[in-house]
């Protein structure tokens, strides 16, 4: 059977496939939500703050509608990641960090100070400037066709013609996901630094100890 | 109330917050200049600052704050509403 292969610009009508991309891309092929672990929600509260932040479309970080392409194959949804430069609408982390803020409740935000300070020791910066890949999902029956790879090269393809100064594109992601590292090194990704959590407990809070920036010049 | 005494003020929240005794804020400050400005302090910094004045932020406010320069006219703004 052949198929067809379509990339396309997100809207708000493909909200219920960006919620799904976004929460298996944070499992990490895990079952732990890191959202629901440090915020002490259950993946059901996630999923409502999750469609309440959508519905902003706050570009510049990855809780954003309009930042994902989505791959279709035969109409069917398959895959999705989500993109933007850093630093060009402001850091991202505050971007996000405002909308958290603002939905999930400051009382709420605060409680989760500890669970913060803890994963802060993973945290890898992103650099200005950088196009920053995020929320890389495929569904399982779709994977091994080259998907993730076609969204990538055009999230880079747009931005490049967008921003011509734009020199490289980068991926955050946790070190045990093992084939998440091998398709983004087939799209020309190295492993540019390696990060190892010392805090015992911080697996209570991320699929993982270890964290991976990965890095294409473009 | 000046950009001057809003500053001044919101530079001591700041300090307070960050547990730093020494920080100069201009306006053109952003997060990226502070030292333990992060996604955490972020969050406190705005709740003392709403607390102190009593005003309430809204979220197109906040994601428009790029330095703290953006922060004090919002409070400024606000408080001569």
């Amino acid at each position: 059977m052949s198929r067809q292969i379509t990339i396309k610009q997100a809207t708000s009508a493909d909200k219920d496939f960006i919620i799904e991309t976004i929460i298996e891309a944070e499992k990490s092929g895990t079952d732990l939500l890191s959202y629901s672990a440090i915020f002490n929600i259950t993946e059901q509260e996630f999923i409502y703050l999750l469609g309440q932040i959508l519905e902003e479309d706050m570009i510049g970080q990855e809780l954003c509608v309009s930042g994902f392409l989505i791959a279709l194959v035969n109409g069917k949804y398959a895959a999705a990641i989500c993109s933007w430069v850093e630093g060009e609408e402001g850091l991202s982390s505050m971007l996000k960090a405002n909308a958290l803020m603002y939905f999930l409740g400051k009382e709420k935000f605060l409680a989760a100070a500890n669970a913060i300070k803890t994963i802060e020791e993973l945290n890898i910066p992103r650099e200005p400037g950088a196009i920053q890949l995020e929320s890389i999902y495929t569904k399982k029956e779709f994977r091994g066709l080259g998907l993730s790879k076609k969204l990538i090269d055009e999230h880079i393809n747009r931005h490049k013609l967008r921003l011509s100064a734009v020199s490289k594109a980068q991926i955050i992601l946790m070190q045990n996901n093992l084939s998440a590292t091998i398709t983004y090194e087939k799209a020309g990704f190295h492993k540019y630094l390696e990060k190892t959590a010392t805090t015992i407990n911080i697996e209570k809070f991320l699929p993982g100890n270890s964290k991976l920036l990965m890095e294409k010049i473009i | 109330m000046t950009q001057e005494e809003v500053l001044a003020h919101v530079t001591e929240i700041f300090k307070n917050v960050l547990k730093k005794e020494q920080l100069n804020l201009t306006p053109e400050t952003t997060a990226a200049d502070v030292d333990g400005w992060d996604s955490l302090t972020h969050v406190m910094l705005i709740d003392a600052v709403e607390n102190h004045y009593k005003v309430k932020f809204k979220l197109n406010e906040v994601i428009k704050f790029n330095n703290v320069g953006d922060l004090c006219a919002c409070v400024i703004k606000k408080l001569s509403a």
